[in-house]
């Protein structure tokens, strides 16, 4: 969310997944938090500031 | 019906102290999704979200909320946006913003509120190097 009000290139949601299973199936959350980097999940849990910046920046690797 | 318990209200209460400029609150309304837990189904999340954030809006007069039925730039109801200042920044709440969803939203009403980023100095860096859109989804569970 910080990077979102720190950046107009950055937009964030939170989801409540038991709301929209459909959504949840989807994206195959299985554990929370779970990461999704434009429409593909990357990764599951909370880690600090500089992982996390790492990961969600970092070129995807489809 | 209070919201908070006394103490979590005076603490709320005394992190709102610290805002620096308005941030608006928009709630979101349209067709929700069923969900798939059974006793969750009889629980107007609409109904609830809106009196959830009325409650964070009474606890600072830097907070306000507004309430719109199907606006351009939701993907699904209900739906928070924290608009700092009135403006959509892009980020978004879905769901009914309880446990841990709420304290993430404290949050971003915090950080929306900062006349300056509380990210580190290299992360604020390496967005303003950002050469294209980025779209982040955190999924969470109340609990």
């Amino acid at each position: 969310m910080k990077m979102a009000f720190a950046s107009e290139r950055v937009r964030a949601s939170g989801i409540e997944a038991t709301e929209f299973p459909r959504l949840a199936e989807e994206m195959e959350v299985y554990a929370v938090p779970r990461i999704v980097v434009d429409g593909v999940p990357r990764f599951d849990g909370a880690v600090p500031e500089r992982i996390f910046v790492d990961r969600v920046l970092a070129p995807a690797f489809d | 019906m209070a919201i908070f318990r006394p103490e979590d209200e005076a603490r709320v209460r005394e992190l709102f102290a610290d805002l620096q400029r308005p941030v608006e609150l928009v709630v979101a309304q349209g067709p929700e999704e069923t969900p798939l837990v059974g006793a969750a189904r009889d629980v107007d999340f609409g109904a609830e979200t809106e009196k959830i954030v009325g409650g964070l809006a009474d606890l600072s007069d830097f907070v306000t909320m507004c309430v719109k039925q199907e606006p351009e730039g939701f993907d699904r109801y209900p739906a928070v946006s924290v608009q700092p200042e009135g403006r959509d920044v892009g980020v978004r709440y879905y769901g009914l913003p309880f446990g841990y969803e709420l304290g993430s939203l404290i949050g971003a009403i915090l950080e929306a509120g900062r006349d300056t980023s509380s990210l580190r100095p290299e992360t604020l860096e390496r967005l303003a190097a950002l050469d294209r859109d980025v779209t982040v989804d955190v999924f969470v569970t109340p609990t």
